[in-house]
């Protein structure tokens, strides 16, 4: 299973890929990312992988932006949901 | 520099004054210096004599209020007073001599019969009394202003002092700095549980700074920049090599303080506005530049500010405001953000 993480926190990173091989050594983590720009370039030079783990809030936005760029066919995992986020959508 | 009208330099519009002042003035200077033409019912002299008083009047009220601008101008401080009335009676005289001698050619040319030109005297003592008296009105109206003005500025600037102290305690407790550090060392502890010790070591010496810099208005430079040093390195275990800090050497001489926080507050605002990935990794420079510290950073705005209250800068600017006369910049460039905060010395 082909999986890529897309966080903008470092040790979030480091953790969350520790713990999924961990669980699957025969999982890879092709790359982690950690902005839509970095994610969109990344999806569109590339095959899709098989699981993608995002974190919603990244470096240079939400990572929602990324599915309006770019069309993700693989299954998406929100590992982090953080309650009461407050902030101003650029519409 | 542009020319400061009349209402800048004394505080006041001396329209009305003018207005009202000056015909009552003028008629009054009549009645006393012609008083025996009206008692004569002599209408005929009434006719030169009144407007003849009106220029007479509006002469001495011209020069005077001319006089009294530049004086203000020249020694604006309310304990000046005594130059400027000295100013102000040296002027009178003058106006009164030339004043009169063209009057008297004038009233000579005009009404060669009567020689009864009024006791100079009384002109004298007449003219004197009616410019003091619109002298004083005139002190006594740029006083009663420049009161007010300092009044409404003292209680503004304790406004500013109250909402910025309140600013400082909240960003002692700044939610946003705690939950993010805790959210970095949460990850740190099963990784790197040295590194995590660290983290909390250096955690513990912010807030301590932070605790021990809430009573000040100023601190010594480098008390900051050793707290600096700590909170940085809570970043960079945030950010990791995203966030690049370079910290110039600052050869800060002794007696050399800022605002305490003020770099924390500028850090904080960096972070909040601005975008740090791989793909766009964020680089600020710290360094001192002809007493100003200025931080600056490649400018790479976010979209959406998480949670900006837009105050940060503003609390800054006024709390240099209230230590010193330099004025924060912030100077924005398509590249670069850059804040020069004004390095105090506190030796002066």
């Amino acid at each position: 299973m082909k999986v890529l993480l897309i966080e903008d926190e470092l040790p979030a990173a480091k953790q969350l890929s520790k713990m999924l091989l961990a669980q699957r050594p025969d999982f890879s983590i092709l790359e982690t990312l950690d902005s839509v720009e970095g994610a969109v370039r990344w999806l569109r030079a590339f095959p899709s992988p098989d699981l993608i783990f995002m974190d919603i809030q990244i470096a240079d936005g939400l990572s929602f932006d990324i599915f309006r760029q770019v069309t993700v066919t693989a299954p998406v995992i929100l590992p982090r949901l953080l309650t009461n986020m407050r902030c101003k959508p650029s519409r | 520099m542009t020319q400061k009208c009349f209402r800048d330099v004394t505080g006041f519009d001396d329209r009305w004054v003018m207005i009202i002042g000056l015909p009552l003035a003028s008629m009054m200077i009549s009645l006393l210096l012609f008083n025996d033409y009206y008692e004569e019912g002599n209408w005929a002299f009434l006719s030169v004599c009144i407007p003849m008083s009106f220029i007479y009047t509006g002469a001495f009220w011209f020069v005077l209020r001319w006089t009294y601008y530049k004086v203000k101008l020249r020694y604006p401080l309310f304990r000046d007073i005594s130059k400027r009335v000295f100013w102000m009676l040296l002027a009178f005289v003058a106006v009164f001599v030339v004043v009169n001698f063209s009057l008297d050619v004038l009233f000579s040319w005009l009404i060669p019969e009567h020689h009864a030109t009024p006791n100079l005297a009384i002109e004298f003592v007449a003219s004197l009394i009616m410019s003091a008296l619109v002298i004083t009105i005139y002190e006594a109206l740029s006083f009663y202003l420049q009161l007010e003005h300092a009044v409404a500025e003292k209680a503004r600037l304790e406004q500013k002092n109250i909402e910025s102290q309140l600013e400082g305690l909240r960003n002692q407790v700044n939610p946003h700095f705690l939950f993010n550090s805790l959210n970095t060392l949460v990850y740190l502890i099963p990784e790197d549980p040295d590194k995590a010790v660290r983290f909390v070591q250096q955690l513990s010496k912010v807030y301590r700074y932070v605790l021990e810099s809430r009573e000040a208005k100023i601190i010594p430079l480098q008390e900051e920049m050793e707290f600096l040093k700590s909170y940085i390195f809570l970043l960079k275990e945030r950010f990791g090599d995203n966030l690049r800090v370079n910290i110039h050497d600052l050869n800060g001489a002794s007696g050399s303080a800022i605002v305490p926080l003020s770099m924390q507050l500028l850090f904080e605002n960096v972070i909040k506005h601005n975008v740090i990935s791989t793909e766009k990794p964020l680089t600020v420079e710290v360094y001192a530049e002809h007493d100003h510290l200025v931080v600056r950073n490649n400018l790479q705005r976010k979209n959406q500010v998480m949670d900006s209250t837009g105050v940060g800068l503003d609390n800054i600017r006024a709390r240099y405001q209230m230590m010193t006369d330099k004025s924060v910049d912030v100077i924005v460039s398509r590249e670069y953000f850059t804040v020069l905060l004004p390095i105090i010395n506190v030796n002066n």
